[in-house]
């Protein structure tokens, strides 16, 4: 690498983006420490790195949030880069600034980028700036939530409205408001939530557009001026505000719009000062209009449908830039043409048929699919147990094909491969979102779930349930096979018994 | 060896030719000489099954989860519901006290399990019998939260540690 190349890097983060980035840096030749709460020692991700710190106890907030254990763990090492993943303080601007402070390398945007960008209303203001529409909204200038002012405002706006935390992500902090009624109560949690997540409770109120697809655009930026965009994602399909599938390109999107969008997305990148990799997200609704909505300061989670399309490595980039090479260096081509169609999902720990409920648990069996076109960025290892303490997603299941009907395939086939035994998933909710018709034909506007899939329940086929009785039978009483089977042995019946068989694993 | 089992799904029976293969692998063949490798292990009272896409987990033995009905010692039938958690977590709320009369669909506590917040409410309305958990406590799927009984019973605990 150039001029002030690193040497060490920090993993400030855990499961699977910890692996990624761990890996990226080994391809580097670069040393890698991976830090661990009391329930991570042994994680797949501390497995990987040259060295782990221990940097406290299970609770988020007294481990990967801690920012005095983190530097310290980073001092301890003699790491000389940090990088933060996503979530958790992938987008503090003190971390940032604590870890420049500590003459580290922050493998990220500028602090002062991160708090520019990452106060919503602030990035909305100066996205309008620049010329781009943003979602109509009330944004207070007051810190604290003023229920009168937010029900005056969202009568103003109309309802339904969605209310949002001023420092969200990831859909925390974020409710959606069909009635004035509910308006209170959805301030009350969401608040809670947010300052629980995020360390701050600021709220404000959008519109809620209907029909909206969500769509961004990946952007990466050197230190020397040049920024590029390399295609959009769509994020859709989403449960919970919080993404499920992605895909790029965005079968909602025709040239034109790709080309506004990538426009709009470096303009706002240029405005802010941007260095390093980034997200500008949007709403395109139907006939192309489209709405700045925020800039992700961060990796994205689904970072890898954009680096099948695009052929690139954002990770590897990003820690180049970090290095202070430009951004041909670092592997990032000034035009990147899509390629071909990619898609991502996330297996997750959580019961589709039960809310999406968490359903942490031990992995008991574990088999990852693979294949031509199939990439697994797991945090998982067979023996392991998924801690309740942490974000519910396991690992990403990402396909490539040359068209977007190979791709579907592709996932299908990749999901009906993906054993895990032991943690509920929705693997099989997965597997039936990609087989429908509507996502099939790219017909996935935001409420694509709530529309589609609400009140979905796993159908088990005859021969899984009849399977999983006969090893009841055959484990509770081993006999010879000889003058066996004479008569119903096994008379547990699913559909009779109130049991409450479930794909989720946890008893409800 | 495999070992011939027959079972009853639905209403049919079908009968299956199983074979462990390993500690988490079987082989199964129909009627009809088809065989297929399925994925399954028994762990905490449930039994994990994987085949070609499908998971399942079956609790052992149908152990109903959430609901007892009891019957007092008048012989009148006593509602008592039992509040679970429905996933490991952290108790981040507890909402009532014991004895109080709660209204159907009002917080009994809060969890705080992968980032998410699960508001534990009442199914009905009735009394608060017992508490079984504290804010800050780590609980485990199925851990009782509280007991609740019609809302005339009277407020106290009945012995017994969590489920």
């Amino acid at each position: 690498m150039a001029g002030r190349p690193l040497r060490r890097v920090l993993v400030a983060n855990r499961g699977e983006i910890a692996v990624r980035i761990i890996r990226a840096c080994r391809e580097l030749g670069l040393e890698t420490v991976a830090v661990a709460g009391d329930a991570d020692l042994d994680a797949p991700h501390t497995r990987l790195a040259g060295r782990t710190e221990h940097i406290g106890p299970t609770d988020p907030r007294e481990s990967y949030l801690h920012q005095g254990r983190l530097l310290e763990a980073a001092r301890r090492s003699g790491a000389d880069a940090v990088h933060p993943g996503y979530g958790f303080l992938a987008e503090s601007a003190t971390f940032a600034d604590a870890v420049a402070r500590a003459g580290l390398r922050f493998v990220g945007p500028p602090a002062g980028v991160i708090e520019r960008l990452g106060d919503k209303p602030a990035a909305r203001v100066l996205a309008e700036r620049v010329g781009v529409p943003v979602v109509p909204g009330f944004w207070p200038d007051a810190d604290a939530v003023d229920a009168e002012m937010f029900a005056a405002a969202a009568d103003r706006l109309g309802y339904p409205v969605l209310v949002k935390a001023a420092a969200g992500g990831g859909g925390r902090g974020m409710r959606v408001v069909e009635h004035p009624q509910n308006l209170r109560a959805a301030l009350e949690s969401a608040e809670r939530e947010a300052r629980a997540a995020f360390g701050d409770g600021r709220l404000f109120l959008e519109r809620h557009l209907a029909g909206v697809r969500h769509v961004e655009v990946q952007v990466v930026a050197d230190e020397h001026g040049h920024i590029a965009a390399l295609g959009e994602r769509e994020c859709s399909v989403q449960r919970r505000h919080q993404k499920l599938i992605e895909e790029s390109p965005s079968p909602g999107a025709d040239p034109g719009t790709r080309t506004k969008l990538a426009a709009a997305a470096v303009a706002i990148a240029q405005a802010s000062g941007y260095v390093n990799a980034g997200t500008v997200e949007f709403l395109l609704a139907p006939g192309g209009r489209y709405y700045f909505l925020e800039v992700n300061t961060r990796l994205q989670v689904e970072h890898p449908v954009t680096e099948l399309v695009a052929n690139v490595d954002l990770v590897k980039a990003q820690l180049r830039i970090a290095a202070g090479e430009p951004l041909e260096r670092a592997g990032i081509p000034a035009d990147a043409p899509p390629r071909g169609h990619a898609l991502e999902c996330r297996v997750c720990a959580e019961d589709p048929a039960e809310a999406f409920r968490p359903s942490p648990g031990p992995i008991l069996a574990l088999d990852e699919p693979q294949g031509p076109g199939i990439r697994v960025d797991s945090g998982l290892r067979e023996g392991w147990e998924v801690p309740p303490a942490y974000d519910s997603l396991l690992a990403k299941v990402i396909v490539w094909d040359r068209t977007r009907a190979g791709a579907v395939a592709r996932m299908e086939q990749a999901l009906r491969d993906y054993v895990i035994l032991g943690c509920g998933t929705n693997l099989t909710f997965l597997r039936d979102v990609v087989r429908h018709d509507a996502f099939r034909r790219g017909e996935t506007p935001t409420d694509f779930l709530e529309r589609h899939f609400s009140g979905w329940r796993p159908e088990p086929s005859e021969f899984v349930l009849a399977t999983a009785a006969a090893l009841a039978e055959a484990e509770v009483a081993p006999r010879p096979s000889a003058g066996a089977g004479t008569g119903p042995a096994g008379n547990w019946d699913p559909w009779n018994d109130g049991s409450g068989w479930r794909i989720g694993g946890a008893r409800g | 060896m495999a070992r011939e089992v027959t079972v009853r799904v639905a209403g049919r029976e079908i009968r299956l030719a199983v074979q462990r293969l390993d500690a988490t692998t079987w082989r199964v063949a129909a009627d009809d000489g088809a065989s297929h490798i399925v994925r399954s292990i028994v762990h905490a009272g449930t039994r994990w099954l994987h085949f070609d896409g499908e998971t399942i987990a079956v609790p052992l033995g149908g152990g109903a989860a959430g609901r007892t009905t009891r019957r007092t010692a008048g012989g009148g039938r006593e509602h008592t519901e039992t509040l679970e958690v429905p996933m490991p977590g952290a108790v981040t709320r507890v909402a009532v006290r014991e004895g109080e009369v709660v209204a159907a669909g009002q917080p009994i506590a809060v969890i705080e399990a992968m980032k998410m917040e699960h508001v534990i409410r009442a199914p009905h309305a009735g009394r608060v019998l017992s508490l079984r958990v504290r804010q800050g406590e780590q609980v485990d799927a199925g851990a009782v939260v509280a007991e609740l009984g019609p809302p005339d019973a009277a407020a106290q605990g009945p012995a017994g540690g969590r489920g």
